[in-house]
């Protein structure tokens, strides 16, 4: 297993993120669906290193020449993660609007 | 045609639909991409099942396949007969909603062909936004809050279940999950298994997850609550009648009390709701959020005749209570009158076929959805009790509202005449073509059950798949 410390780490984002969700102010909600957002993200990639790859944390999936297949992080996980992050990002566009539109319908 | 097409004829529909056309350039847009949508889904229907798609021809270990069972097929044909009365309705005044309903049906009828866990979610996210978005034509932005939040939280989990399901077993391609799935243990398995239909239950509006209902549900305008209504909460149920024959089924039989619990306070919750207000559009919005549940019981019944008349009332709701919907829109269009008895002889019996089709009398379609259940049930008093329950109190909602809005007359209701749109006749005409397949015992409804719970067929297709775009692979690489 991973060391338990990253994964406390992001199960205190996650703790923080769900909490920040249910804040009334609007910008509260929406830092805590980014922390959200970000640390699944973070779990993601993660999934990417399974043993035997644990030392291999930070490293980029490139192939270099003499490398063995156990020392080469899994891509895969990092294209769903790049999918994810652009939804997210536009979901994040789209709730800004959404809030903006529903203040001034309030207003009237 | 490829299936490929079902999916993107919508999509190009919606972005030709963008441009600023006057009534009848959208009407002709709408009716090309109508008989282009139909002759793809006439295409799939006659070719063999499963179709299996690798898209852009990668290998399955490194891109995305799509794959159209019997289970598919079924929610993309209702998708299609739905879309069709829904857009011609919105075509005139409600060009925001008609590009908004296109790209809505691309993304349902996209997570119906998708055989991958990532594209799934890809899928869930494209359609939930497209119904957010849906809520700005009405100006309820207030109603839409819980639910965009609660399906934050839910895509969370989605994308957690992902992660750790990727981790165990190295792929998110749902047929290579299935073939693997029995090597993790149990408390493995039951957790991906659980945060999954957490999900699914979330987006279906199960009890306990359906706290963003009643507050958006009803908010929404009744044509496009007619599409919605139908369909997007039976998405749900579609992930997890896929997850719980294909991916676990092991998993499904160790939970099978809980999922029992919760659907029969999904079905009888919303009818308590449905029982308590008078208002025509919120009665029947808590009564089709009831059925949910009862698809859900029907599954939980028994394998092979559960699946069947899940399938089948899947069918006759999404239908019936679409027709419910527009003749709500009917009537508010007509000033919302009172004592139609004596008004418009063809309200009255549109709306009396719809309804009685909807609580389940004989020889209406939902007769035989609760037939197919019921069949399914025996020996057990729970499954018999809940169906004539339901049965029973759907009956008096009815006739509670026949009596408050069909038979009592106010001096003060609206003057205007009564007229029966194209899409409620269309649901009707559907509703009773469905009834005589129900009557007929249909066997197409078995066949899919009986292919869901044998997965073989789905491996052999697969097989058959890789190989020729291996061919084909082999044969652009000029064979090096």
């Amino acid at each position: 297993m991973l060391n338990i410390w990253v994964f406390a780490g992001l199960f205190l984002g996650l703790c923080i993120g769900i909490r920040m969700l249910f804040h009334r102010p609007f910008l509260k909600k929406l830092m805590g669906f980014s922390l959200l957002g970000h640390t699944i993200n973070l779990l993601i990639i993660l999934s990417g290193t399974t043993p035997p790859q644990e030392n291999l944390l930070g490293r980029p999936p490139f192939v270099e020449s003499g490398l063995h297949f156990n020392e080469i992080v899994d891509p895969l996980p990092q294209a769903l993660v790049l999918t994810a992050i652009v939804i997210s990002f536009a979901f994040t566009a789209f709730l800004v609007v959404f809030y903006l539109l529903a203040e001034r319908d309030h207003q009237q | 045609m490829n299936v490929a097409f079902l999916f993107m004829i919508p999509l190009f529909g919606a972005l030709l639909q963008c441009f600023p056309w006057k009534v009848t350039g959208r009407k002709t847009i709408f009716l090309i991409t109508v008989v282009l949508q139909v002759l793809a889904l006439w295409s799939a229907l006659s070719s063999k099942l499963p179709i299996v798609i690798e898209v852009g021809l990668w290998p399955h270990y490194a891109g995305i396949t799509w794959m159209v069972d019997g289970l598919s097929l079924l929610f993309i044909s209702v998708t299609i007969f739905l879309f069709i009365p829904t857009g011609w309705s919105l075509l005139r005044d409600g060009r925001y909603e008609t590009i908004l309903l296109h790209f809505l049906t691309a993304a349902l009828i996209g997570s119906f062909c998708t055989g991958d866990l990532f594209n799934l979610f890809v899928m869930y996210e494209a359609f939930l936004i497209a119904s957010y978005a849906l809520f700005f034509g009405v100006r309820q932005l207030q109603s839409a809050k819980l639910y965009m939040w609660m399906n934050i939280i839910g895509s969370a989990f989605f994308l957690f279940a992902i992660a750790f399901l990727y981790r165990s077993l190295g792929s998110v391609n749902m047929n290579v999950i299935a073939a693997n799935f029995h090597q993790l243990q149990p408390a493995h398995q039951n957790l991906i298994y659980l945060s999954l239909s957490l999900v699914f239950f979330l987006k279906a509006g199960l009890w306990p997850l359906f706290l963003w209902m009643p507050s958006s549900y009803p908010k929404l305008p009744t044509r496009l609550l007619a599409f919605v209504g139908a369909l997007l909460t039976k998405v749900g149920l579609f992930g997890f009648v896929r997850l719980s024959t294909l991916i676990a089924p092991m998993a499904f039989e160790r939970f099978h009390t809980l999922f029992l619990i919760i659907a029969v306070l999904s079905i009888f919750v919303p009818l308590l709701a449905a029982l308590g207000t008078s208002d025509l559009k919120k009665a029947f919005a808590y009564f089709g959020i009831s059925h949910v549940g009862l698809l859900l019981f029907a599954f939980l019944m028994d394998r092979i005749s559960g699946t069947e008349a899940f399938l089948y009332y899947f069918f006759h709701d999404a239908i019936v209570m679409a027709g419910i919907f527009f003749f709500v829109y009917d009537y508010e269009r007509a000033g919302r009158p009172d004592g139609i008895f004596r008004k418009s002889k063809k309200a009255t019996i549109a709306f009396l076929i719809l309804g009685f089709s909807a609580a389940g009398l004989p020889p209406l379609s939902g007769f035989w959805g609760e037939w197919f259940i019921l069949k399914a049930a025996t020996p057990s008093i729970l499954g018999i009790s809940v169906v004539l329950l339901t049965t029973f109190i759907g009956l008096y909602l009815i006739l509670k509202h026949w009596d408050l809005h069909f038979v009592a007359r106010s001096k003060k209701s609206s003057k205007k005449e009564f007229k029966i749109s194209f899409a409620t006749s269309y649901c009707l005409v559907l509703s009773l073509l469905v009834a005589l397949m129900g009557m007929k015992n249909s066997s197409v409804f078995v066949q899919t059950a009986n292919s869901l719970w044998n997965s073989r067929g789905i491996q052999e297709a697969i097989q058959r798949e890789t190989e020729i775009t291996e061919n084909k692979r082999d044969f652009q690489r000029g064979e090096d």
